[in-house]
């Protein structure tokens, strides 16, 4: 239907397609109406009840959340197309819009009771929450440069100010503007990416843009690399990750879980689509192209020494972290290094994989920043030290923090153990299917060292919790009820899905398109076992 | 006798191109005579009404009811000392007049003054664009002027123009934006056309008090002079000009009067159209009004205060030009006949 | 090659010159000046490929008001600590040489645009307003929501940062806020 020739529709048919763009567009008009009713609303409030718009925004989350679950059949059925090609709601899509609602519904129910944030109008601050959420589902969903870029330059020129929000600390403010300067700097050369790509092929759209790539050109390469300028920047992965810690730590801490969350997987997520038809998977919509052998290898090359970078600094680095914001940019960083790692792998299970670590590793990140932010608010820091005894204080919270640090480092039992097996299942196979094995079995020895790595720094912490008396200078930490109920549940979840992780990976699966009855999906996984294209190279002019 | 023939010859041999560019330059030297000669009449008429208005002679020594007095202003100021202030900054502070009288005269290239082809210098299709993108650009003239002379009162009027002109460019630019929906044409002769039977000021009564109000303040008179107020920071941005550069200044001034003058009455007045029989005397007549209407004005209102005058651009006229778009728009969808000419 | 093609490559090579200008120049005035005419660079390759409604928002949009209120901001600097900054004061004479020169260039590039017009020589398709429109609002109206929704957030963030609650802790800020 999608792929390969366009199909001319009688008019009914094109009327009642239009109709189904529109449903389809329905949870995102909801998030618009949110972000235009939390703005006027607010105005009409004191600045002391200001927290009330909090509200709107919940109702918002929750509205949309609940018509893309209705959304969801119809696009598993089949997927919709939105605005000449513009966008796609399929289930990658959709999947990743309700990944980032829940996502941002959390944030937005820890930002009510986050310190930092007290006593300031909060009117903006949701607005520009659910705008960054609106973009980062479109930015999942977008098929078209245009709105790729635009959703892109949205996500990030509110993920700017939401960094800098509490204006008043220095700290926010200076990381806002490394954060704004860097951007700046890596979406520009994105842009060059993508002006440079449109001039090649000379179309807006990403299935055109997966024709031009099974031709080789250098070029094609080189627009790669600077697409990957913006995606990395996105993704906080190196060579673009120096704007991370300084942002994770300077930024106020629900906004600093929003970024780790929802910024890195809005990342990932447009990248992996992008990135999709040229690597050989195939994601609903878009057809397989297969890149020539060479380019194929040379673009996983650059992804290999990517991920091996990324994950090998961010551990090095989490090493020596004393705060546990900063910590955590780093700790952040490595993981996204072991889903690049799994990206390399590109076939079907890695998609499925790193939909799957995504889910392990927000919630326990999300739980993490907001037991940072609990802490804080009773000790007054963001010190490893704050966390001294935390087991006397609070024997829920330090049991819950543990699971949660235990998931990052991937030892079971933990949703993120699962996560990390999915990843080197996926390069494992890759690496029986393919004549140079070794190329992903050393990659997936070097995750295997960096997890080993990482357990220093997160058993550094639970040591601190359980083996250590409080500090006396610190107050002692009393949380709230539902502050201890909400990271347990958050630690339930993740060792119930070690126990019970069908229904996620068959949500994984649906999510990256091995359900759907696509004909060009028929062989998938394999690079290897398309078959064999008409077309030599030399028959390109 | 012979020299006319043989001119003639010469231009008949003349290619085609270089005929279209011959003929646009002689159209442009007769206009760029009338308007010099007319920008400084619009001085002498400026001060004698506003002599009446207040009950005062005006000038009357230099010939027949002070007629010569815009000649003996020329030489006054052509004779004067060609002086920079030892501060300045040279380059800038000569290009700075220059912009504007540039840009006020370049503007005049593209206001067609009858329905002919030979009344118009160049009938551009995107006029419209241009005189917005000339008068854009006239703001650096005051940018820079304040800038490059280094001195504190034309650095406040430096300021406070470009404040101004920026703000009010915006409402202008969306009122005419109105009438370019209706006319369905950016050119200004067919604007003008579009108005055959009905005026656009009757069908655009809010687009056309937002860009009188805007055009004032556009070209910096009372009562929105704040830039050059002379009683809180000597002559704003120009303070430190004298003799001909200062003239260049005055002469961009009243070019953007007139000019300003010419594209209100082409855009909501019907240009060239009037009872009787059409034909630019219509127009100069409607020009004539507005150029009294500009000093009627100065003689009559105080000057805004800063404040006021960012408020009313901001708070009033973009959003009011904004909804007079809009109910364009919605108008001529529910009631195409009332814009028989908007683009479908 | 075609004389449009002529005047596209020149324009190009003044705009990428004037680009490259503003990231070497000194003097953040002279830096103005070299954007303003890589701005015109870009409108007249934009008039040179047929588009003269772009070229002609490009000069009214960029070089009318965004560059403008980079002057703008220069000039709002405290003059006390210009005097201090050597980037800050007013470019000298053989400063200004080098963007008068680009300037002459594309002014030389212009003539011959006008030429071309002139002798009717085009490129044989102008991009009309008409069809500028039809393709934003008809195939990237999406887009143009969106475009729509970045600017909205970027009012939201530049009134909350730039809001007057950031001087609550310094009073004579707040006094002498009007010019």
């Amino acid at each position: 239907m999608i792929s390969g020739a366009p199909v001319t529709l009688s008019l009914e048919a094109s009327v009642l397609e239009t109709l189904r763009g529109f449903y389809a567009l329905w949870p995102y008009l909801i998030l618009v109406a949110g972000i235009l009713l939390v703005l006027v609303v607010d105005w009409f409030q004191s600045s002391a009840k200001s927290q009330r718009v909090s509200w709107i925004a919940l109702l918002a989350c929750l509205g949309s959340a609940v018509s893309l679950t209705k959304l969801w059949p119809t696009v598993l059925d089949r997927p919709v197309l939105l605005g000449w090609n513009a966008l796609v709601f399929d289930p990658f899509s959709v999947f990743f819009s309700l990944f980032f609602l829940v996502a941002t519904f959390i944030v937005i129910t820890t930002s009510r009771t986050s310190k930092e944030l007290a006593g300031r109008r909060m009117g903006e601050y949701y607005a520009l929450l659910l705008t960054a959420t609106l973009s980062a589902a479109f930015l999942a969903a977008s098929q078209n440069l245009v709105l790729l870029y635009l959703s892109f330059e949205t996500l990030s020129l509110s993920s700017y100010v939401l960094a800098g929000y509490a204006k008043d600390r220095r700290e926010g403010v200076e990381s806002s503007l490394k954060y704004v300067l860097f951007g700046a700097v890596a979406s520009g050369i994105m842009l060059y990416g993508l002006s440079l790509l449109y001039g090649m092929v000379g179309s807006l759209e990403l299935r055109d843009v997966a024709k031009m790539a099974s031709q080789p050109s250098l070029s094609f390469l080189l627009v790669m690399v600077l697409l990957m300028a913006g995606f990395a920047f996105k993704m906080s992965a190196v060579p673009f990750h120096f704007w991370a810690p300084d942002v994770y730590q300077g930024a106020p801490t629900p906004v600093t879980a929003y970024l780790s969350v929802v910024s890195k997987a809005a990342g990932f997520a447009v990248f992996l689509r992008f990135a999709a038809p040229m690597l050989g998977v195939p994601l609903f919509s878009q057809a397989v192209e297969e890149m020539p052998k060479e380019l194929l290898f040379a673009f996983l090359s650059l992804l290999w020494i990517l991920a091996t970078l990324t994950m090998t600094f961010g551990n090095l680095v989490a090493l020596r972290q004393t705060d546990i914001k900063r910590l955590l940019a780093y700790s952040s960083i490595a993981h996204a290094g072991y889903m690049l790692a799994a990206i390399v792998a590109h076939n079907q299970a890695a998609y499925e994989a790193v939909v799957f670590y995504f889910v392990a590793y927000a919630i326990a990140n999300l739980g993490l920043f907001f037991a940072a932010q609990v802490i804080h608010a009773d000790k007054g820091t963001f010190d490893i030290a704050g966390f001294r005894g935390l087991v006397h204080d609070s024997p829920v919270l330090a049991a819950s923090i543990a699971v949660l640090l235990w998931s990052l480092i991937g030892l079971p039992p933990s949703a993120g153990f699962m996560g990390k097996f999915f990843l080197f299942v996926a390069l494992v196979k890759q690496g029986i299917a393919s004549s140079i094995a070794s190329f992903y079995y050393v990659l997936v020895l070097i995750a295997l060292a960096n997890s080993v790595i990482s357990l220093y720094y997160y058993i550094g912490i639970i040591r601190q919790m359980a083996f250590y008396e409080p500090s006396t200078m610190l107050p002692v930490c009393r949380p709230t009820f539902t502050a201890r109920f909400g990271l347990a549940t958050a630690a339930a979840l993740i060792v119930a899905i070690q126990l019970y992780w069908q229904p996620l990976t068959d949500l994984s699966r649906a999510a990256t398109g091995s359900k759907t009855p696509v004909r060009a999906v028929a062989s998938y996984g394999l690079v290897n076992s398309t078959p064999p294209r008409n077309l030599a190279v030399g028959d390109q002019q | 006798m012979i020299q006319g023939v043989l001119v003639l010859d010469i231009v008949n041999k003349l290619p085609a191109w270089q005929l279209a560019i011959l003929a646009t330059l002689l159209k442009g030297a007769v206009v760029l005579f009338v308007l010099l000669t007319l920008a400084g009449y619009a001085v002498y008429v400026e001060r004698k009404v506003i002599a009446r208005l207040q009950n005062r002679v005006g000038p009357n020594r230099a010939g027949p009811w002070g007629l010569l007095q815009p000649l003996a202003d020329v030489l006054k100021l052509l004779t004067k000392e060609e002086s920079y202030p030892p501060f300045v900054n040279k380059v800038l502070f000569l290009l700075a007049p220059a912009i504007i009288a540039i840009t006020g005269l370049l503007g005049f290239a593209i206001v067609p003054i009858g329905d002919s082809p030979w009344l118009v210098i160049s009938d551009l299709n995107l006029g419209l664009l241009f005189f917005l993108a000339l008068s854009s650009l006239g703001v650096y003239s005051i940018v820079l002027a304040g800038w490059s002379s280094n001195s504190k009162y034309a650095v406040l009027g430096g300021l406070r123009a470009t404040a101004q002109m920026i703000s009010y460019e915006l409402s202008m630019a969306l009122s005419l934006l109105a009438v370019v929906l209706m006319a369905g044409s950016f050119q200004l002769s067919q604007i003008a056309r579009a108005q055959s039977p009905v005026w656009f000021i009757f069908l655009q009564p809010i687009g056309f008090l937002v860009f009188l109000t805007a055009m004032v303040a556009e070209s910096r008179r009372t009562p929105f002079d704040i830039p050059e107020a002379e009683n809180e920071i000597v002559a704003g941005f120009h303070t430190e000009y004298s003799s001909m550069k200062f003239a260049l200044f005055f002469l961009g001034e009243y070019m953007g009067i007139v000019l300003l003058s010419f594209i209100i009455s082409i855009a909501y007045l019907g240009g060239w159209s009037g009872p009787f029989v059409s034909g630019p005397w219509w127009l100069f007549l409607k020009v004539a009004f507005f150029v009294f209407f500009f000093i009627w004005i100065r003689t009559t209102y105080p000057r805004l205060r800063y404040d006021h005058l960012m408020t009313l651009g901001w708070k009033y006229l973009l959003p009011l030009s904004i909804l007079n778009l809009i109910l364009t728009a919605l108008l001529g969808l529910v009631f195409p006949s009332l814009v028989p000419h908007a683009l479908r | 090659m075609t004389l449009l093609a002529v005047i596209f490559y020149i324009a190009a090579a003044v705009a990428i010159l004037a680009t490259g200008a503003v990231l070497f120049a000194r003097n953040a005035v002279n830096a103005v000046l070299y954007l303003l005419v890589s701005l015109f660079g870009v409108a007249l390759m934009m008039y040179s490929l047929g588009g003269a409604f772009v070229a002609i928002l490009e000069i009214i949009v960029y070089a009318g008001a965004i560059v403008v209120l980079f002057l703008f901001v220069i000039m709002m600097l405290n003059i006390a600590r210009i005097e201090q900054h050597k980037d800050l004061q007013p470019p000298t004479r053989p400063q200004l040489l080098v963007p008068v020169i680009l300037a002459l260039v594309l002014m030389a590039d212009l003539g011959i645009a006008i030429y071309a017009a002139a002798a009717g020589v085009s490129s044989g398709k102008t991009i009309t307003v008409t069809a500028i429109g039809e393709t934003l609002y008809r195939q990237h109206y999406l887009g143009v929501e969106l475009a729509s929704l970045v600017l909205l957030i970027g009012l939201i963030g530049a009134l909350h940062l730039g809001s007057a609650a950031w001087f609550t802790h310094q009073k004579e800020a707040n006094q002498d806020g009007t010019c």
